[in-house]
């Protein structure tokens, strides 16, 4: 019996305890790893992945996890490039940034209505109508940009790229707020306990008389907004558009949005384990670099996180059944 | 269940100390002194004031002169990608002659994705290195990057990258390039006919340059004409991406008689596109002089006719020679110039010798 509960234990730790190993690791192996510069760095590299990663997370959750028919956004990525693009070409143009950016939320949370229709309204496996959008969405970040790199000189893009207040980046600021927020909204407000229901059992939220189609639409339309974020971040940290940004960052954003659910006592996507996941890979990519490791064990280990992930959640998942 | 609950706690386990365990090996075998990066004999020297290092024996690619040692000296390099020949020469230029001067070679690879690039070189500042040498990227991406690691204290040097925080910029002389290739180009047409151009990376300033100088020369042929909308080339799937957009050009715009493209990776895809339309009497001319476009020019039956083959590895070497000098307190120029070939079909076996390549015809 004791046995089984240090075992269940270990289990539930395993991914504190995996991200705890290696944070040993990389402060052992390389000293610099554990300055507070070098620690608020991480932070702010890990912002546009981890918002972004908010609004995977929350369709997850609301949508279920099925892999097949369950909640999933194969073009929030692409989203997030279409308004980067945006703004990046009205800023080259001399538009003001206020308009560019209010442009590009009303662009992504526009294309997430639309994958919330085609997924709500019209019953569509959320992985194949959203596919559809990606590619999509590809073409008008092409088009909106001509492919090529677009400028996108600010003095306010500048400021968030750039600054720091109070030691930490301004980029690790934005980040920690909109945590703080999409944890209150999905994690103490009773619209997050909506959504969890609708993500558990349709059925059963349907006989609670919550409205599952709206829910479910809600989601997407947040994942649309935390796209827009993600965008204004990633265009202050390159000075411009570069095309193909969104192509490259799809499955790092699906990565930590499951990944998130190893650091959960239920297993389950959500908030507070996606900052951690995004965290966890920030931590990765910047001690590997510290410790002079070609960046490509990285994408071995991402491949062995996954495995590991999906194996603990699905023996787990099966085990509660 | 529980041995399985065990057994997937020990695999786990066992992925996280084998991945561990492979890292651990790869860090030592990656530099030459084991230690991680951070520390010792630098710092003063950073910008330029060093009392002067040994001599290593060594002479500068470029000028033949002395280069001093880099013993104990740990250099960052940082390169956007190396899928591409040029990429890949360039940074191998580097790291072997960081090694060769006795220095420790520090490196990351953005994999041509911006984002990942500058996390890398942020991650490099904290392990502060003597000097950063940063190949390649668009000026107004990588521009704030290169002002954090100039604000860090840190020498910056580039390869085909020109920036205001570089110390020196090492690179083939694009205006040469670019006038040369051109000139070229419109001798051979006669002074007269209709070029298709592909510009995609013009905020790339190599390729701006080269892309300008084309133009300027193009003021003293007033009967060569520019077909308009240009061409927008791409990086990913390069090859393949300039075979559609060539064969839609030759459907829409029969009477094309060359194409100009500022880098050569592309040419593959334009001269296969020419071929399958069978329109070999248009003649390609692109930049960068790498091995498999060498081979088109050597091809009679290929339309690649023209490339101003550089010298990456070259180039990566003498970035390492000017770095190795303003470490130990010498002066070095803004720039330094590795001198191109050009190489056609008329030439191309002459032309490649002097590159010290071997491209057969078979």
């Amino acid at each position: 019996m004791k046995d089984k509960q240090i075992s269940a234990q270990l289990m539930r730790s395993s991914g504190y305890l995996a991200f705890l190993l290696i944070m040993i690791f990389f402060t052992i192996k390389a000293p610099a790893f554990l300055s507070y510069g070098n620690l608020v760095n991480i932070i702010a590299q890990s912002s546009v992945l981890g918002i972004c990663g908010y609004g995977l997370t929350g369709i997850f959750i609301g949508g279920g996890d099925d892999v097949i028919r369950g909640g999933t956004d194969l073009s929030i990525t692409l989203n997030m490039a279409v308004a980067g693009s945006v703004i990046a070409v009205m800023v080259s143009r001399g538009q003001p940034l206020a308009l560019a950016v209010v442009t590009a939320v009303a662009a992504s949370i526009i294309i997430e209505a639309v994958n919330a229709f085609t997924v709500v309204k019209l019953k569509m496996i959320p992985l194949l109508s959203t596919i559809c959008m990606m590619y999509v969405l590809q073409g008008v970040e092409r088009i909106l940009t001509n492919n090529v790199v677009v400028a996108a000189a600010h003095p306010l893009l500048f400021f968030i790229a750039d600054t720091a207040v109070l030691g930490v980046p301004v980029m690790a600021w934005i980040f920690l707020a909109v945590t703080v927020i999409m944890y209150l909204v999905f994690n103490v407000c009773s619209y997050g306990n909506r959504v969890s229901a609708v993500g558990g059992s349709e059925l059963a939220a349907k006989a609670n008389g919550i409205n599952v189609p709206w829910i479910v639409t809600t989601t997407y339309l947040i994942a649309g907004l935390m796209a827009a974020i993600s965008a204004v971040l990633m265009v202050a940290r390159l000075s411009s558009y570069t095309p193909g940004a969104g192509d490259l960052q799809l499955f790092d954003v699906m990565l930590v949005s499951y990944l998130g659910a190893v650091f959960s006592r239920r297993y389950r996507p959500n908030i507070p384990g996606t900052f951690i996941a995004s965290l966890f890979v920030g931590v990765l990519t910047n001690g590997f670099t510290l410790i002079n490791v070609p960046s490509y064990w990285v994408y071995a280990i991402k491949g062995a996180l996954i495995l590991v992930t999906v194996s603990i959640t699905t023996i787990q998942k099966r085990r509660a059944v | 269940m529980r041995k399985r609950n065990r057994l997937l706690a020990m695999l786990l386990c066992v992925v996280m100390t084998a991945v561990l365990a492979g890292c651990s090996s790869t860090s030592e075998t990656a530099g030459g002194s084991g230690d991680d990066g951070t520390d010792k004999a630098k710092t003063e020297d950073n910008a330029g004031q060093g009392s002067g290092a040994a001599a290593s024996g060594v002479k500068g690619v470029i000028d033949g002169l002395d280069v001093p040692s880099l013993e104990g000296r740990t250099i960052g390099v940082a390169v956007l990608g190396t899928d591409h020949e040029f990429d890949l020469k360039a940074y191998q230029g580097q790291i072997d002659r960081i090694e060769e001067l006795g220095g420790k070679a520090v490196a990351v690879d953005g994999e041509r994705n911006d984002q990942k690039h500058i996390s890398d070189i942020e991650n490099m500042i904290t392990q502060k290195p003597d000097a950063i040498i940063k190949q390649l990227g668009d000026a107004d991406v990588y521009e704030p990057v290169m002002k954090k690691i100039s604000d860090a204290g840190i020498p910056l040097f580039t390869v085909d990258l020109v920036s205001q925080y570089s110390i020196c910029n090492s690179t083939s002389d694009n205006y040469l390039v670019g006038e040369e290739l051109a000139r070229n180009m419109y001798e051979d047409l006669g002074g007269k006919g209709k070029i298709a151009v592909f510009n995609g990376f013009y905020g790339v300033r190599v390729c701006g340059i080269r892309y300008d100088m084309m133009k300027y020369v193009a003021k003293d042929y007033p009967n060569i004409e520019f077909i308009d909308p240009e061409l927008q080339d791409v990086i990913t799937g390069a090859a393949e991406d300039a075979r559609k957009k060539t064969l839609d050009l030759l459907t829409k715009e029969p009477e094309v008689d060359a194409i100009w493209l500022a880098w050569d990776t592309p040419c593959v895809g334009v001269a296969q596109a020419c071929k399958e339309a069978g329109r070999d009497d248009i003649k390609i001319y692109a930049v960068d002089g790498s091995s498999t476009v060498l081979e088109l020019v050597a091809d009679p039956e290929s339309a690649m006719y023209g490339d101003m083959a550089q010298n990456p590895y070259q180039i990566g070497q003498a970035a390492v020679d000017e770095c190795a000098r303003y470490l130990a307190g010498e002066e070095v120029p803004s720039t330094v110039y590795s001198a191109p070939v050009y190489v056609n079909k008329v030439n191309w076996e002459n032309a490649v010798k002097e590159l010290g390549l071997e491209i057969g015809k078979e």
